[in-house]
């Protein structure tokens, strides 16, 4: 048996051994969401629980599940260590904390995510186990037997790219433990849609979809397409078709009235699109609305919902908002008279308890409406944009971030603003779907964005007017080809350099006025991949989304602004040395590497350090194929090196080499963001507030701020601040168990950024620190033991005293350049803030001194004088320091006579109480009531309001004092005079003080003494007891100057 | 005796450690064990902790007092200025006169039902299904890089609480309580760390809620305290 412990124990302490870089080793380099939750993303799946309908579950195309528990007012995300793409959600509403969530959402359009399975939670979304159907790709519909809780249905169209048996209708009758195929047709065709009947359970309704893309083209419908009930509970299908049009059909989009479980609404895609009836199980149909709404785009609007209590009343959310009264018979549409709705729609829930409320998820978020979707309110906390580029500027003091959306246009934001970066700091500057941003970094006034399929403009950021500036097709040439996605780049090595492509090569250097075609067709210009007007199968559907032989992406290198690298959408990858003369085309040699032959190039990134290097990704999902292609080249793309790497998961969409260290580099994938500190040798998955399966589509590195910056398709912009220590925490470095890094110099101001007053609306991001951090790595958390940090002066005298974090990787404190606050005067009816507060250091050379764990590391820091501030010089910055400090010594100096009075007044108090002698106790008394009357000159004593001031001395100091702990400008003339006038109320008080105890002590002392009440015995609780009779508590300071001040910073202290 | 019967189960049980796959039983044994122990842990009556609760580095004396399954008091100043609050099994106060309040006032029965739990100072997890408490171990889960045995605890007023375990050194890395107030979900986290050993026992001395670390200066065990003081006069 001891030797079994000892073997446990072993086992225990084999773990700790070789030390990986990983996400842990960045600590506390922790990643904000930026955002925003203006224009949000696509929804697609919204349920509520009956019984509570203020908690909502919110599915998303790739920002994963998100709850409110009150009605949508504010959300958090459920999926931050799973797949963000969702298909479905389900709630067992007979014990509504059990959650089941298909992943794989089934809007299916082009750029649509992959999921990978069905997710279960018991607790209402706070742990999720995976529960199989993980090759599913897609689920639309998870549907639960309302009279069992153990049987769950699973409609999964399965895989949009390929051939699959992974699809059909999944039946479980063991709540999500094992599945069972119920409704399978062919390796073609999915189940699209299931509906239970809520009065009984055993009859079944489902649509079987016969569907597939490929990168050019999409097709809906054929004969796998059907739709089928059954009255076994999905043990035997019968075909639905009575009345219905003459099949093949394409999606079936069908519901049940929960009132009247007879009474079917079925939107069918066939040779006459339409909405049809049934009032009888589905055994007959007649045909009823199409309006543009009813038949819009079937593969991509599958939703209709019949009220839950009137059998009547029809809701078709989909490119618009329609509700029949009349059971579908003619619809009506949404009004904008609440506010501008988003159009494209997904998903409805409609709370059954009260009918009129009701939640539709659009492309750009989740509304909620009151009055039986006549008007809607925007919930707009919600950050799931699904962003397809990102880029910066250079703007101070801090850099804009502009960034195109699926269907929801381009927009541009401060990355910091006082209060947090907000919905309303979001501006948007061009329409359309949004992909490629790009500001201008010679004028900071415009930036270019493109809509789909090429159309492109060059807005003006001060009036928000834009001007085309696409490319036309001249003579002799071909029709030009743009992709959905059309890259619109600036030359890394020349600014001034702006490209775009269709098949050819565009550039201009007059900001888009005119452009030079310097390529011929850098495609592969298959005609058979351009035949995009038969596209949609039954119903055509030709948005340029499927637009395919066709530059994908373009790159210049860094160095050299005559190397230009260009990407297509079908496998070229080509570069030229000469500025457009010549090109080479390579996608041969990084086939021979490991890649799939001809994948689309997602990105190339030619390197800032080495001419000839170039990083490049590919992906082959649109032929099935989810591998992550990414690798490097350092011979102009001869030979290639493939990453590899078990951390991979999803296709690649992005490779970004850091712009200092060569050997960081990062790649964002379907799936993840990974990053290399060895060149990409080895790689580990970013976690740090990075959701882990995040949908990364862009990477950018800032040059000034070294922030990371993150475009996700479904979870907005992600910024990690400052990512310098990636560069640096080598694995030699992660070996030692602690590592206080060097501190750069600190500037000597009060943070960047103001305050606000009113807190901004909606999704409001954290902003960049504005103090630099005092950094440290620990290879383990430190459990015993603690952290401690103490900021020394020259001298080697202690200023301040800072308790560290104890956390496993890279460490962050900060420091706020103060030293501690003054001894201010205690026992008054309110509290005073200026103990919290000490003025600014001076500049000059500190030591930062680390205790952990019982050992001292120490670095030293420069305090250097912000010279960008003009309102205060060297000589002023010390002149105001010590004025600063003579209030603080007016405060202690205060601090010690109301000390003294309350000791004295102390001893009196007792000989009130509990003195025999008459005359002692009326002497003791008219002495009290003496120094509470100069008490009550030097602070506080009677008000118990907290809007009501009662300004003393202590006060007067302080409104001064903490005036001037704030002030980042030369001390004024009038500051200046009120330090010399309290300086003499500061005397005119110690004299009375003085004056007093003399009288005090010479009337009354030997007598007090003789009856046992020294005046030198202090009795300490009299001055809470004081306090508590008379308790209140006001700010003396203005509002807004520091959180820590704000009137109601006590009011949370709760335990 | 066959030699193969033997070193499978040691091999097996080995690897098991590597990967951490642990009965909900085992890890709270071991976790007792960490923490002192099971008996040591039982002869706890009385706690009084006194420490300094650091928000932006301002520091409030904090003084805990508590009596197993009985009272539990918190005295903070600040300022010549204090304020309290008291949880008992039958009510519970908050006196805060830096928000202005002027006497004490009653918790919600709602507000004291969610904190009545911390009336059993010994630990959550000691002989916890004679509490009515039901353990749940959800795997292991990365806790700001360290690698933690996760337990969901249902204790017997409906209460869920998460336990994050340091799967090295079995001490308590982080704990999660849900609350529902007013219909909302609040989750609260706390941090652990600095564990001391105070008499037999191991406790953490720096605990960081979301309010701010409150670091203990002394913990006291079985300090005779006067149960008026869990009354607001």
């Amino acid at each position: 048996m001891k030797k079994l412990l000892l073997l446990l124990t072993l086992g225990v302490s084999m773990k700790v051994g070789a030390q990986q870089i990983n996400s842990s080793t960045f600590g506390m380099m922790e990643a904000r969401t930026l955002g925003p939750g203006t224009m949000s993303g696509r929804i697609s799946a919204i349920e509520g629980v009956n019984s509570e309908p203020r908690i909502l579950y919110i599915g998303t195309a790739g920002g994963g599940v998100w709850k409110s528990t009150n009605a949508g007012a504010s959300f958090k995300p459920l999926f931050d260590k799973y797949c963000q793409s969702i298909g479905a959600i389900a709630i067992d509403q007979k014990n509504p904390k059990t959650i089941y969530v298909g992943t794989g959402e089934s809007n299916m359009r082009n750029s649509v995510s992959i999921g990978d399975g069905m997710y279960k939670s018991t607790d209402g979304g706070d742990n999720w186990t995976k529960i199989g159907l993980d090759s599913t790709e897609h689920i639309a519909k998870v549907a639960i037997d309302p009279n069992n809780s153990n049987i769950i249905y699973v409609a999964a169209p399965g895989p949009l790219w390929s051939d699959s048996k992974h699809r059909g209708l999944y039946k479980s009758t063991d709540a999500g433990k094992t599945w069972e195929k119920m409704l399978y047709i062919n390796e073609k065709a999915g189940c699209a849609e299931v509906v239970v009947d809520p009065k009984n359970s055993n009859i079944i309704y489902a649509s079987t979809w016969e569907f597939r893309r490929q990168p050019f083209s999409f097709n809906s419908g054929g004969t796998g397409s059907g739709f089928y009930k059954s009255i076994d509970g999905g043990k035997n299908w019968k075909e639905i078709s009575n009345g219905l049009p003459a099949k093949p059909f394409g999606r079936i989009a069908f519901n049940i009235a929960p009132s009247d479980p007879n009474k079917l609404v079925a939107i069918v895609e066939s040779s006459s699109t339409g909405l049809y009836i049934s009032s009888d199980g589905g055994e007959s149909w007649k045909s009823q609305s199409a309006i543009l709404n009813v038949v819009a785009r079937p593969f991509y609007f599958s939703t209709i919902v019949i009220d839950p209590k009137d059998p009547k009343r029809v809701y078709r959310p989909a490119f618009e908002f329609s509700y029949s009264d009349d059971g579908g018979y003619s619809f009506a549409t949404a009004s904008n008279e609440g506010g501008w709705i988003h159009s494209d729609m997904h998903a409805l829930w409609i709370n059954p308890t009260n009918t009129n409320n009701m939640y539709v998820g659009t492309d750009g978020g989740v509304y909620m409406s009151n009055d039986r979707g006549a008007t809607w309110i925007f919930c707009d906390k919600l950050p799931v944009g699904q962003f397809y580029h990102v880029s910066v500027d250079n703007q101070k003091p801090y850099y804009r971030v502009y960034g195109g959306l699926q269907d929801n246009g381009s927009w541009v934001a401060p990355s910091s603003y006082p209060g947090g970066v907000s919905n309303a700091k979001w501006e948007s500057f061009y329409g359309g779907d949004g992909f490629w941003t790009q500001p201008d970094l010679t004028d900071p006034n415009i930036a270019y964005a493109e809509a789909q399929g090429g159309n492109m403009g060059r807005t003006d950021l001060t009036t928000f007017k834009s001007t085309s500036i696409q490319p036309q097709q001249g003579p002799g040439e071909e029709k030009l080809r743009w992709n959905w996605n059309t890259p619109i780049v600036l030359g890394l090595k020349n600014p001034h350099n702006l490209y775009t492509g269709a098949q050819y090569l565009y550039k201009s250097t007059d900001q888009g006025r005119n452009w030079t075609r310097i390529s011929g067709d850098l495609t592969t210009n298959d005609k058979k991949k351009q035949e995009q007007e038969k596209s949609g199968g039954l119903s055509a559907d030709n948005t340029s989304a499927e637009n395919h032989c066709t530059i994908f992406t373009i790159a210049e290198s860094p160095l050299d602004e005559n190397i230009v690298w260009a990407g297509t959408d079908d496998g070229n990858i080509q570069y030229t040395v000469d500025g457009g003369k010549n090109w080479t085309n390579v996608s041969a040699n990084w086939a021979a590497a490991g890649a799939a032959s001809q994948s689309w190039v997602s990105s190339i990134e030619p390197s800032r350090h080495d001419k000839n290097t170039v990083y490049v990704t590919t992906e082959n999902h649109m032929y099935g194929d989810m591998k992550t292609y990414a690798g490097v080249s350092r011979d102009m793309g001869k030979t290639w090196t493939k990453f590899k790497s078990n951390e991979f998961t999803g296709f690649a969409q992005k490779v970004t080499e850091d712009i200092v260290n060569k050997n960081l580099v990062f790649v964002g994938t379907e799936m993840g963001l990974f990053a290399s500190v060895d060149g990409g040798t080895s790689w580990f998955r970013m976690k740090n507030n990075i959701p882990w399966q995040a949908l990364v589509r862009d990477i950018k590195i800032h040059p000034a701020t070294n922030d990371l910056i993150i475009a996700t398709h479904g979870r907005g912009i992600i910024v990690v601040d400052d990512i310098t220590l990636m560069r640096t925490l080598t694995p030699e470095i992660a070996k030692k168990d602690f590592v206080l890094f060097n501190q750069p110099d600190m500037l000597l101001r009060n943070g960047i950024l103001g305050g606000v007053a009113f807190p901004p609306q909606g999704w409001v991001s954290g902003n960049a620190p504005d103090i630099i951090a005092i950094q440290y790595y620990m290879k383990e958390r430190l459990n015993s033991g603690d952290v401690s940090i103490d900021i020394l002066d020259a001298s080697g005298k202690l200023i301040q005293n800072i308790p560290g974090s104890k956390r496993k990787g890279l460490n962050k404190v900060y420091w706020n350049l103060r030293g501690k606050g003054p001894k201010t005067a205690s026992g008054g009816s309110k509290a005073d803030n200026s103990s919290l507060l000490a003025p600014m250091v001076l500049p000059g050379t500190y030591t930062i001194k680390v205790t952990a764990a019982g050992k001292l590391y120490t670095t030293p820091v420069k305090v250097i004088h912000d010279d960008m501030n003009k309102d205060l010089t060297v000589q002023g910055q010390k002149e105001l320091y010590d004025n600063t400090l003579k209030l603080a010594s007016f405060h202690e100096r205060l601090a010690t006579v109301v000390e003294d009075v309350s000791r004295k007044q102390s001893v009196l108090k007792i000989a009130m109480d509990s003195s025999k002698d008459a005359k002692l106790k009326k002497a003791a008394s008219d002495y009290w009531t003496k120094l509470e009357t100069f008490r009550a000159t030097l602070l506080p004593t009677t008000n118990k309001s907290i809007f009501a001031d009662e300004k003393r001395l202590r006060e007067e100091i302080s409104e001064v004092y903490i005036a001037l702990c704030f002030k980042e400008a030369a001390l004024s003339n009038t500051e200046l005079l009120s330090v010399s006038r309290l300086a003499d109320s500061m005397n005119v008080t110690e004299t009375r003080h003085k004056a007093l105890m003399a009288e005090l002590n010479s009337k009354l002392g030997s007598k007090l003494a003789k009856a046992g009440y020294s005046l030198a015995v202090y009795h300490s609780d009299y001055l809470n007891q004081n306090t508590n009779e008379a308790a209140g508590f006001t700010q003396t300071t203005s509002a807004g100057q520091s959180g820590i001040l704000s009137r109601n910073f006590f009011k949370n202290l709760k335990f | 005796m066959n030699f193969k019967k033997i070193i499978l189960p040691i091999v097996a049980v080995v690897f098991s450690v590597a990967s951490y796959a642990q009965s909900t039983d085992e890890v709270i044994t071991k976790y007792l064990a960490a923490k002192g122990g099971a008996d040591n842990l039982k002869k706890i009556e009385s706690l009084v902790m006194k420490g300094n609760l650091n928000i932006n580095g301002l520091q409030i004396p904090v003084t805990m007092s508590m009596v197993n399954d009985a009272g539990m008091r918190v005295d903070f100043t600040f300022n010549g200025m204090s304020g309290f609050q008291i949880i008992t099994k039958e009510a519970g106060w908050d006196f805060n006169p830096f928000s202005g309040q002027t006497k004490p006032e009653p918790l919600t029965a709602e507000d004291l039902k969610s904190k009545q739990d911390a009336l059993d100072i010994r630990d959550d997890l000691l002989d916890y299904s004679s509490k009515g408490t039901s353990v749940e171990y959800l795997g292991t889960e990365d806790v700001e890089g360290t690698e933690c045995h996760k337990l969901l605890l249902t204790l017997s007023g409906g209460k869920q609480k998460t336990y994050f375990i340091d799967a090295d050194g079995f001490m308590l890395v982080k704990s999660s309580e849900k609350t529902t107030v007013n219909g909302q979900e609040t989750e609260a986290n706390t941090m652990y760390s600095n564990y001391k050993m105070v008499g037999d026992i191991m406790f953490a001395h720096n605990i960081a809620s979301d309010m701010g670390p409150i670091e203990m200066e002394s913990i006291e065990i079985n300090t005779p305290i006067d149960t008026s003081m869990f009354k607001p006069e």
